[in-house]
């Protein structure tokens, strides 16, 4: 957990074959920015059904073009919008032979997504949470761990709703939830979901809690499937208007005044 | 029913039981033992729990084979359900699977060396003949464990196939004269509908081995036909260039054509295409002229499951689907699917599938209704299905969720028999029987 009074993101991703990176078909992005004031940020994870064709290259097309937005409204047209410009034969420049093609017209491909936007303002902090599928958002404090849209480790399956490019139809979820100071909120595919859970049910929420804040020293289990798992560290000490503030309010407003060539002169490396 | 112990093994501990149950009836201890004491047509499933049920003991030998064997597992079920008291042997340095270590982790047991010699075995006929004379000392020796709370079998199929993992699909395919009939008057032969519906499977597997870099083999494949060759009687591969065995990846290209139809495609706007759609075939529809040898056919299965089992020893449990058509001539296979049963990877052991098609004129004494992965013992069809629905092993949880799914009302201890079932119900079964996760 942040102890700074500023908030983190740290993400993890492994392919089920952990010696194939490149077969990953999960996809992610966060992405956080602090102000004086508060913080915003927007995480969006997917999970590309490996019994589809071309789903890791349709995770990552919906991980990109995914806006905040989405997540309050317009997730169904943003959806829509990348999936009837979504071509593999034609932008992959790839060797593709009737089998792969005719799966493509046969099947289509699909992906689970979920998108969080988090937004801290004097103190209080609030996530929205919508997705398709089963990878999920789970709050997680010392003595509790809620998650959506599933909330035990029993309830995955293997026939999860997702998003598919052969079908218009979505069943979007959303979800509301305040991030308590010292929380931690995590998105995760079905799998290292699932074991988080289980993690729960057998040991309870103490341990998924305390297992999220050190897992920086150590790699995700080995959970049978690829991997994703983004942690936002909600801030123990909330960012409030303090006795430094004022001056990086007073930087912020000199940069805002000054002139630059490049426009990507001022962003911060990532 | 004069017998006084019930002894339960595994096939390749046949020898030795045999061997302990002669000394046993020396010492004047009448024992009931399979297959001897089944009479040849009779009802395995009333004489298995009715000789379990009237034993006063019940030896059993864990060696690893018995771990995982279906039958040994039963004949415990039975046991333990009707309270009657068993007495583990332990062979070697056999571990326990879970189950088996919940049933009988408080019970005392006797160890052996994997290959008893003749003094071990002298002191277990002592064991057994001390135990029987005084059934007092049985009650304290040999506790029966509750039935009731034994956890549930693992699915080995929630774990999802890998290159470094593959799963393992042995097809039987029935070649015998009777498949040349129809599926009904004036519409297709059964072998032309199996043919079909083989080569879709190997399509479908192939499709899902297909990522944007290629092929990656996820599966390997054996096709088994039987009831071939000049005799009428020999099990040949179905594979191109008869290959016993092979990995998905590399039937791509290595088809015996393509097969083009025209297929209406329904467009976003609602509007409809006519799509050419091309089908590999790589096992052609060969005309029935042999006998149904069964037996052999998993006796094959046996030997290419053993020698996959040395190279994938994590791997899920190999799957071994039968296509029949009718019941086996000759030899009962009852003994080599045992065999086959009793071999396992680390996740559990082979499954053994049966479906039998209906074609006019085929089983005119059965009952004409299917039978669609059925929990219990069928009623009024002849021993032969009985046996099948014995051969056929149970569902796990992942296949019965895949049955449900295709509108199956399928119990929780239903087995992966298809029976008496129309043609068309052959892709639900090959669908529910290697339901995998990549």
């Amino acid at each position: 957990v942040s102890q700074s009074g500023e908030p983190s993101i740290r993400q993890w991703t492994v392919a089920h074959d952990r010696s194939h990176p490149e077969w990953n078909e999960d996809a992610s992005r966060a992405e956080l920015a602090v102000a004086p004031d508060g913080w915003t940020a927007f995480l969006v994870v997917a999970d590309g059904a490996g019994s589809t064709p071309f789903a890791g290259d349709w995770a990552r097309a919906l991980v990109e073009a995914a806006r905040p937005e989405w997540v309050v409204d317009g997730f169904a047209d943003g959806v829509e919008h990348v999936r009837r410009r979504f071509d593999p034969l034609r932008d992959g420049g790839r060797d593709v032979d009737f089998i792969l093609e005719e799966n493509w017209h046969e099947l289509g491909s699909a992906s689970t997504l979920l998108a969080a936007v988090v937004t801290s303002r004097r103190g209080t902090t609030r996530c929205r949470v919508t997705t398709v599928g089963d990878c999920l958002a789970l709050v997680s404090e010392p003595g509790a761990l809620a998650s959506f849209p599933l909330r035990a480790s029993a309830e995955f399956t293997n026939r999860p709703e997702t998003i598919r490019t052969r079908r218009p139809e979505l069943e979007i979820k959303s979800w509301t939830c305040d991030l308590p100071a010292g929380s931690a909120l995590a998105l995760a595919t079905d799998a290292v979901a699932a074991w988080l859970l289980r993690l729960r049910e057998r040991e309870g929420a103490g341990s998924v809690h305390a297992w999220l804040r050190t897992l920086s020293e150590r790699d995700l289990p080995d959970v049978d499937d690829d991997a994703t798992l983004l942690v936002l560290d909600v801030p123990a000490a909330p960012v409030r208007p303090g006795r430094f503030n004022w001056l990086s309010r007073l930087v912020d407003r000199l940069r805002k005044s000054l002139p630059t060539r490049d426009p990507n002169a001022r962003r911060v490396p990532e | 029913v004069n017998h006084r112990v019930f002894i339960s093994y595994a096939g390749a501990q046949q020898a030795y039981a045999n061997d302990v149950c002669r000394r046993l009836e020396a010492a004047e201890i009448r024992c009931w033992i399979a297959p001897r004491d089944i009479p040849a047509g009779s009802d395995w499933v009333e004489r298995i729990p009715a000789a379990v049920k009237h034993a006063e003991l019940v030896l059993v030998f864990l060696s690893t084979e018995a771990v995982v064997s279906h039958w040994v597992g039963r004949e415990l079920d039975y046991a333990i359900a009707t309270k009657r008291p068993v007495l583990p042997v332990v062979l070697g340095d056999t571990q326990p699977s879970e189950r088996l270590h919940f049933l009988f982790g408080a019970i005392q047991h006797s160890r052996m060396p994997a290959q008893p010699a003749a003094e071990d075995t002298n002191r277990l006929v002592t064991q057994v003949c001390s135990l029987v004379q005084d059934k007092q000392r049985v009650l304290e020796f040999v506790s029966s464990a509750e039935p009731t709370d034994a956890p549930p079998p693992v699915d080995p199929f929630v774990h999802r196939v890998s290159t470094a993992r593959p799963a393992y699909f042995v097809l039987l395919v029935d070649h015998s004269g009777s498949m040349n009939r129809r599926v009904e008057a004036g519409t297709v032969r059964v072998r032309d509908a199996v043919a079909d519906v083989v080569n879709e499977f190997l399509h479908r597997l192939l499709q899902s081995s297909r990522k944007t870099d290629g092929y990656r083999d996820y599966f390997d494949v054996s096709v088994l036909g039987y009831g071939l060759g000049e005799t009428g009687q020999e099990v040949l591969s179905r594979l191109p260039d008869g290959e016993d065995r092979m990995a998905i990846g590399s039937l791509y290209g290595r088809w015996s054509r393509i097969a083009e139809s025209e297929r209406v495609q329904r467009l976003e706007d609602g509007g409809t295409t006519t799509v050419t759609v091309r089908r590999p075939i790589w096992v052609e529809s060969k005309p029935g002229r042999g006998r149904t040898v069964m037996a052999e056919a998993f006796r094959r299965a046996g030997d290419l499951v053993e020698s996959w089992i040395v190279e994938h020893t994590d791997s899920l449990p190999p799957v071994v689907l039968n296509i029949s058509d009718g019941g086996w001539t000759g030899e009962d296979p009852m003994s080599a699917v045992r065999t086959l049963q009793e071999q396992a990877t680390s996740l559990g052991p082979t499954l053994v599938f049966n479906c039998q098609l209906s074609a006019a004129g085929t089983m005119p004494r059965q009952p004409g209704r299917p039978l669609l992965f059925p929990s219990e013992v069928p009623k009024g069809y002849d021993h032969r299905t009985t046996e099948l629905f014995l051969l056929s092993s149970a569902l796990p949880e992942s296949m019965r969720q895949e049955a449900r799914a295709r509108g199956l009302p399928v119990g929780d201890d239903a087995r992966g028999l298809v029976f008496n079932a129309p043609v068309s119900r052959l892709v639900d079964f090959l669908q529910v029987g290697t339901r995998t996760q990549v």
